[in-house]
């Protein structure tokens, strides 16, 4: 539970995540906002390398099919992370089907650009760019790899957790997580960023 | 001065890579993937969380609406209330069996979707005993499981999810399988704009007044009046 205060979207002090899922499936409806905000950011970035534009709606069928289903799942928060998760999964997967789309591909240079422009400007508006221009280039990673690091590092799980949801032993999402990382330290080298003095990250709200 | 080669980086620098990414702790040598794993990561953003009020939404009208029963209780428990359940199921099999009967004695027909919510009074004196309902078998049926015998959702809090669902693609919305009752009340996929402005009184600033639907257990299907 405490681990969940490093994710993005996490901004609740005054009841614990797990606490949360206790209450919102008896009912409360605060303590479901609290596991929406908890949750919803990751999972639209997750999304977005996924279904591309349609994220948006693919994370509103997903949060119906929450509601609805809250009440049989059994688990903590990081249960219900994972839970959640496979949900928005599911539903990304019948989004592609439907449309026959393949998703995203990012534009590296767009993230360079904005590595460059970090030392110049702080704020909100750039870092909304890096995020973007982040998520834009892991989606060039083969599809394997690129949930695998979205689901490590955006959603928070664990090797075993993003296993289960992917449907996957967890020795092979630790490899595709690590040759993603190698991948997009590559795609970054290519492109002269390593050359750049380390961002700071910390102040980012 | 590190040299930042990023080729140095293995399995165990990888791990702590993805576990440290959105408190923003790289390792050394990793600089730009560090940032950029922290740049996926970052706080949340206030366009991200632009769909609460429909997840809000959905989840009054799931809490108002079937709540599916939890899986496992305490014996005891399970036991009791199946033992009421079953005292409850039977009776509304009867219910329906009885109503079904004095339905089809006034309609000339068995309706399809007659289920448990169908309280028609019993008014027709010759309605025989249940045909070939056999009670116990459909009292297991109609409960056990989470069956399709549910009571009927809030289609009031389904239609502010619909509608809240704004901006994006209501048609697509309606795959959602949550949205099956309000399809179901609206008669089809089409009418459920129309069905939901006219339930939720401010949804068009239409102030006249919302259609008897909840009179009407099904859409209106108009029994043809004796036409001039």
């Amino acid at each position: 539970m405490a681990s969940m205060h490093d994710r993005p979207g996490f901004d609740e002090h005054d009841m614990t995540t797990d606490a949360a899922v206790r209450r919102a499936q008896n009912g409360d409806e605060n303590a479901f906002g609290v596991l929406y905000r908890a949750v919803q950011p990751g999972l639209l970035r997750y999304l977005r390398v996924l279904v591309g534009e349609d994220a948006e709606d693919v994370a509103s069928e997903a949060w119906l099919q929450i509601a609805r289903d809250l009440a049989s799942f059994r688990g903590d928060f990081d249960g219900f992370r994972g839970w959640a998760t496979t949900i928005a999964r599911h539903r990304a997967m019948d989004s592609l089907r439907r449309r026959q789309r393949r998703p995203i591909t990012g534009a590296p240079a767009e993230w360079v650009a904005t590595l460059a422009a970090r030392d110049d400007t702080a704020g909100a508006a750039v870092d909304a760019v890096a995020t973007d221009a982040a998520l834009a280039l892991i989606a060039r990673l083969p599809p394997d790899q690129a949930e695998a690091v979205l689901l490590r590092v955006v959603m928070g799980l664990d090797a075993n957790a993003a296993a289960r949801v992917l449907g996957k032993r967890p020795g092979a999402v630790r490899t595709a997580a690590y040759r993603g990382l190698r991948t997009l330290a590559g795609y970054l080298e290519r492109s002269g960023v390593t050359r750049m003095e380390a961002p700071t990250l910390k102040d980012t709200r | 001065m590190s040299t930042n080669r990023t080729r140095r980086f293995n399995r165990r620098t990888a791990e702590q890579l993805l576990r440290g990414a959105a408190a923003g702790r790289g390792v050394e040598g990793t600089a730009a993937v560090t940032s950029l794993l922290g740049a996926a990561a970052a706080p949340a953003r206030d366009d991200e969380l632009a769909g609460q009020p429909a997840a809000l939404a959905a989840f009054r009208a799931a809490r108002l609406g079937p709540v599916p029963q939890p899986r496992r209780r305490s014996v005891i428990k399970s036991a009791l209330a199946q033992s009421l359940t079953t005292k409850i199921a039977a009776f509304a099999v009867a219910a329906v069996a009885f109503g079904g009967v004095a339905t089809a004695a006034v309609t000339g027909h068995l309706s399809p979707h007659t289920g448990p919510t169908t309280p028609v009074p019993p008014t027709s004196s010759h309605a025989a005993a249940p045909v070939q309902l056999s009670t116990s078998d459909n009292a297991e049926r109609a409960t056990a499981g989470g069956g399709p015998a549910v009571p009927a959702p809030d289609l009031t809090g389904l239609c502010h999810a619909y509608t809240a669902g704004a901006g994006s693609d209501h048609g697509k919305a309606l795959d959602n399988p949550a949205f099956t009752a309000l399809i179901t009340a609206a008669g089809g996929r089409d009418n459920v704009a129309a069905f939901c402005a006219g339930l939720l009184p401010s949804a068009s600033g239409k102030p006249s007044g919302p259609p008897t639907q909840h009179d009407k257990p099904t859409h209106p299907t108009h029994p043809s009046h004796a036409g001039h």
